[in-house]
């Protein structure tokens, strides 16, 4: 029996163990633990100072964090200059210089750090007292040293160097500048000449008016008691005088009417940084804020994000695609960035709008938002390990004027948002229509296909508007070789030489009229020309290989000696055939991007010294513009014709389309017919 | 008696009795060799799962970089009971997190969930460990991913390539000798059949340690143990590179011309294998240079001569023996072999003076700072607990390091840098603007 018993026991635990594993199924969660805040205590000295404490001995560790609460600054020309001095504040006080309160420090393994927003400093709890005592001289005594702030001003000059080169550092400051605009402090970026412009009295100045107790709120975390806290707090920061501090008011930014692509060049890069920019009005604790923290998970907050599992899991054009956004009392901005590969960055872009506008559009599953409420739900959970993370709860519904209660109801308020709620958002902070789109790349490769976002704008990496972007010349590209290789495109050397005539007819309409375009070339450089309207004859000219007549509606009309020179030339079909034959002067000026295609520009010294330039696009070698300067009412003036959409005749390839100037004007001419070598005699090139 | 009160203080404290709060953990080995450690830590209702493989870049083929490195990409594309893509949406929608990173050394793979879906995770990377899927489809989109992790990492970034060429100079026959990204066109060239057998020949329960930190019931936690890992197989043993890399013969110099606009200069000296007590010297060498405003580099390169941007000097620490890097970025208008020099006779310095005991004690006061703030997380004690036991076989290190940095004495600072940090024996990288650049005679 006894025995039997036994058997079956081993039994049942082995196929226990059996049964039990199915690995197909996903295990169930347990009950859910329940999420708890802790708690901290506060209370204000006489000056005003707020201070926050949150008791936690886990580790043996006190950390100090003194915050100013006051309205952005704008720095003009001289920006920068409040990093300058929150960086100072921490270089020696009337009773230390920077050496030894650095050592000080460094012994005790603690640290140390300013800035313009504050103080902050931690330390081992066994170096509490002196850690703090040195946190309290630095904020009440410092020095200013004036060769301190040479130092600082060098090594921000170097910094700012460095950046230059650094695509995200490039990518952070136009996003600003372009965005929030220059006026505007969030939009400032300081520069090498910015920086100069600072002096010691502009930092001395700001410390004095804005390092007020009754703007700053001091938050310590850790290792230490409320008494000890207090004890502390009070022993050296009573001493700290109040005062006012002023306020200021900024135009509030707004978003592009329509989007438009904020482009920056940087010839070296081999992947191009896209952020995709809306400025909201979404102010902390605000009823959207916890909406809009759903919504921008579900397109871009990680690895579950539509934006991670579009442009990197399916497309693999990217490392990571994310979506954040921040809240703000003046105004906050949704972003969408990612850094994609040279050859899909206009691919990517699209994807990016397209589910940005999808947010608003279409309704989200139950499914993804409870999964997306259940991310939160967790990392609101996994945030509560750092002390310090009570700590800045403290600090908002201090600073926020929030409800004391925001953060214990921020879980009930995440799971009562609804898939409308979702949607309603994702068209409110969402719109693809009314974004900035910044992109930091290499021009030459990218920028053609940006066209079609929206108007395209250039900056330097500073974020200051310049010109359009030039490319680089490949090496050992000469002029010759581009006009070889127009010719071959059009239909090459031996087919164009056996062309010993042409007629081309093409038409104009304008206003409502049709103007009919005749031409005609006999080889060698015989030509006529003539332009009518409704059978009316407007004007003529022809060259009979030496002379040149000109009629202007029955009238001849002079033809100077200089323009004479260039009828030759003119006269022929094909005139690049012949530039070397008649010793013409080719220029390669360069390359750069004109009408979505990368091109070569080609000047041309023409017999009578005028010069044109044409563009011959690098992919197919095909002519696609010409310039000429012009002198106009106010100066010169670029004229451009437009070479489009070639078609084959007879194996030549000719322009369907030519967009030609007349004036402020750009007139389309369309082809009608070409026809090649139809006999044409010499006499209608005969000048009586 | 005043004395000796103070004396006993003394004691007490070297001793780390104020200081360190011991953390607690269990560990044991299933027959199939996977290794188990368990920490508990009821603070806040979550939970670290994790897995470190004994598997690097030094394992690789010297034709098929970069293995190990993607494979951290390709085990998150689910297994024989996770869909495609399935593996993150299933730890993210039950409110974990997850991430993995490769060294030279090991690859790590972890989630941090809520604590009531410890057995999730373990169903999680116990289905990685048995059947991870690897097939084309993975394989391609992965590739992708990977080109484009080293375009924004490594290419797109000024100085980042250093790490690359610095490890192609150091070493000649140790697989030390390429970095964990590997090569695009290995990565291109390899079949499905080569990662199929990289999977099975590394990913195995007797070349892991399964580490688990934060709230849970270590009694429970071991039934689930057994349930999802006691039936994965053991797998062959594993044999690791067995190279011995020669003393480096000369100073290795060269100039990188780079998307930059500061010039820099990055020198590595070839340290010890980390378990060596000189590792622990050489680490207290690179605080003393570079750790803090009171640091050697930091208070005499940049504030009293102000040649450099920034400079430091960190231990890459190796099982084979890693390197020394230091490194310093030239601030604008100062010649870059006035920095090098600067550095150099930082160098020399702590060869010919033996440091002071204020400045000893205070190396050994930031290393206290630092290893007990570096367990501040749960994920960070998983890690660290996992590290101690696969690297120096004893994961109760987490407690006991700090003894080893005190075993180090002022003469041994002296001595190390001596022994290692030689001129006639190391790599120097001066990188500088592409515009300087010379332009070849052939152009």
């Amino acid at each position: 029996m006894k025995k039997i018993i036994y058997i079956s026991l081993v039994l049942l635990l082995s196929q226990g163990l059996f049964a039990q594993l199915d690995r197909s199924k996903k295990p169930e969660p347990g009950p859910a633990p329940a999420i708890e805040i802790g708690a901290y205590e506060s209370f204000t000295l006489k000056n005003g100072l707020r201070v926050f404490v949150v008791t936690n001995t886990k580790l043996p560790r006190v950390l100090f964090s003194l915050e100013i609460d006051i309205d952005p600054i704008y720095e003009g020309s001289k920006a920068g200059y409040t990093a300058i001095a929150g960086d100072l504040i921490g270089r020696g006080t009337k009773t230390y210089t920077k050496a030894q309160l650095d050592a000080m420090v460094d012994f005790m393994g603690a640290r140390l750090s300013t800035s313009s927003q504050g103080i902050s400093a931690s330390c081992l709890t066994k170096h509490t007292d002196r850690t703090f005592e040195l946190f309290a001289d630095v904020l009440l005594n410092p020095s200013f040293p004036e060769a301190e702030f040479g130092k600082i001003k060098e090594q921000l000059k170097s910094g700012i160097k460095s950046g230059e080169d650094d695509p995200s550092t490039i990518a952070s400051n136009v996003a600003n500048a372009v965005t929030y605009g220059k006026l505007h402090p969030y939009g400032e970026v300081a520069t090498v000449e910015t920086v100069d412009a600072v002096s010691l009295e502009d930092c001395i100045k700001y410390f004095n008016t804005f390092f007020k107790p009754g703007a700053a709120y001091l938050v310590i975390v850790g290792d230490i008691s409320l008494k000890k806290a207090k004890k502390l707090v009070t022993k050296y920061l009573d001493k700290w005088p109040a005062g006012e501090v002023p306020t200021f008011q900024y135009e509030t930014p707004v978003n592009p009417a329509q989007s438009y692509v904020a482009f920056v060049n940087r010839d070296a890069s081999v992947q191009s940084i896209i952020q995709i920019m809306n400025l909201v009005d979404l102010k902390p604790g605000s009823p959207d804020a916890v909406k809009v923290a759903v919504t921008n998970q579900i397109l871009g907050g990680g690895s579950d994000g539509r934006l991670y599992l579009n442009l990197r899991e399916d497309k693999g054009y990217t490392y990571g695609a994310y979506s954040s956004y921040g809240t703000d009392k003046i105004i906050a901005m949704t972003t969408c960035e990612v850094s994609v590969r040279n050859a899909v960055t206009d691919s990517a872009i699209v994807e990016i709008l397209y589910e940005m506008g999808r947010l608003g559009k279409e309704a989200v599953s139950e499914e993804e938002l409870q999964s997306t409420k259940n991310y939160l739900t967790g990392s609101f959970g996994r945030s509560l390990e750092s002390p310090s993370t009570i700590a800045r709860f403290a600090r908002n519904i201090e600073k926020y004027k929030l409800p004391k209660d925001y953060y214990q109801k921020y879980l009930i308020n995440l799971n009562a948002v609804t898939i409308e709620d979702v949607r309603a958002i994702g068209a409110k902070y969402y719109s693809p229509e009314r974004s900035t789109i910044l992109v930091v790349g290499k021009y030459s490769d990218v920028g053609p296909a940006l066209k079609k976002f929206g108007k395209m704008r250039f900056y330097d990496v500073y974020g200051n508007p310049t010109e359009e972007p030039t490319i680089a010349l490949p090496d050992g590209v000469t002029a010759e070789m581009v006009i070889d290789n127009y010719i071959k495109a059009i239909g090459g050397r031996e087919k164009l030489a056996a062309i010993k005539d042409v007629s081309i007819e093409q038409k104009i309409e304008v206003q409502g009229s049709v103007l009919l375009l005749n031409q005609v070339y006999k080889s060698p450089n015989k030509s006529k020309q003539s332009m009518s309207m409704q059978g009316m004859e407007l004007f003529s000219s022809t060259y009979d290989g030496k002379r040149v007549k000109a009629v202007q509606q029955g009238m001849p009309v002079p033809v100077e000696e200089n323009e004479l020179l260039d009828y030759d030339l003119e006269s022929r079909f094909v005139p690049e055939l012949f530039y070397h034959e008649l010793g013409l002067q080719l220029i390669l000026k360069g390359a750069k991007v004109m009408d979505k295609s990368k091109v070569y520009e080609v000047e041309v010294v023409k017999p009578s010294g005028s010069r044109s330039s044409y563009y011959f696009d690098m992919e197919t070698g095909l002519k696609i513009a010409k310039t000429e300067i012009v002198p106009g009412p106010q100066g010169d003036l670029v004229q451009k014709t437009d070479y489009q959409k070639y078609t084959e005749h007879n194996g030549i390839l000719f322009p369907e389309v030519i967009i030609v100037p007349l004036g402020p004007q750009r007139l389309e001419s369309k082809l009608v017919k070409i026809e090649f070598n139809t006999g044409i005699k010499d006499s209608l090139f005969k000048i009586e | 008696m005043r004395i000796k009160f103070t004396l006993l203080l003394t004691v007490l404290w070297l001793s780390g009795v104020f200081a360190q709060r011991s953390i607690k953990f269990e560990e044991y080995t299933l027959p199939n060799g996977l290794h188990v450690i368990l920490h508990e830590d009821h603070s806040t209702p979550i939970v670290a799962v994790t897995v470190l493989y004994h598997v690097g870049s030094k394992n690789e083929d010297p034709e098929r970089t970069g293995f190990a490195h993607f494979f951290e990409h390709l085990l998150f594309e689910g297994s024989e009971n996770i869909g495609r893509g399935e593996y993150s949406k299933i730890v993210v929608s039950s409110g974990g997190a997850l991430n993995a990173n490769t060294s030279h050394d090991r690859t790590f793979y972890y989630e941090v969930l809520p604590s009531n879906q410890l057995e999730l995770g373990l169903w999680l990377e116990s289905e990685r460990m048995l059947h991870a899927k690897i097939d084309i489809e993975g394989v391609e989109t992965q590739r992708e991913v990977v080109k484009e992790e080293k375009r924004t990492r490594i290419d797109n970034q000024p100085y980042m390539s250093f790490q690359e060429h610095m490890f192609k100079r150091a070493y000649s026959v140790h697989p030390y000798n390429w970095v964990p990204i590997g090569s695009m066109e290995h990565l291109n060239a390899a079949k499905l059949e080569e990662f199929i057998s990289f999977y099975k020949r590394f990913y195995i329960p007797n070349n892991a340690t399964l580490s688990i930190a934060g709230d849970f019931d270590s009694e429970q936690a071991k039934e689930w143990i057994q349930l999802y890992f006691g039936d994965i197989p053991k797998g062959a043993e594993i044999v690791r590179p067995n190279v011995v890399e020669p003393p480096l013969q000369g100073e290795i110099r060269d100039t990188i011309y780079d998307n930059i606009q500061l010039p820099a200069v990055f020198q590595a000296y070839r340290m010890p294998k980390q378990t060596d007590p000189d590792a622990y010297a050489l680490q207290l060498v690179t605080n003393l240079l570079s750790k803090g405003k009171s640091s050697r580099f930091q208070k005499e390169l940049v504030d009293n001569q102000q040649l450099a941007l920034q400079v430091m000097a960190f231990p890459y620490n190796l099982e084979d023996g890693g390197l020394f890097i230091s490194l310093g970025l030239v601030q604008m208008g100062k010649e870059l072999s006035d920095l090098e020099k600067g550095m150099d006779a930082e160098i020399l310095r702590i060869q010919n003076e033996l440091i002071s005991d204020e400045e000893y004690q205070k190396l050994l006061n930031q290393m206290e700072n630092d290893l007990i703030s570096s367990y501040a997380s749960v994920a960070g004690i998983a890690e660290a607990l996992a590290n101690f036991y696969v690297y120096f076989g004893d994961a109760n290190l987490i407690n006991t390091q700090i003894e080893r940095y005190r075993a180090v004495k002022k003469e041994d600072i002296q001595r190390v840098a001596k022994k290692y940090l030689t001129q006639g024996s190391r790599v120097v990288l001066i990188y500088l603007p592409k515009s300087m650049e010379p332009q070849s005679s052939n152009e």
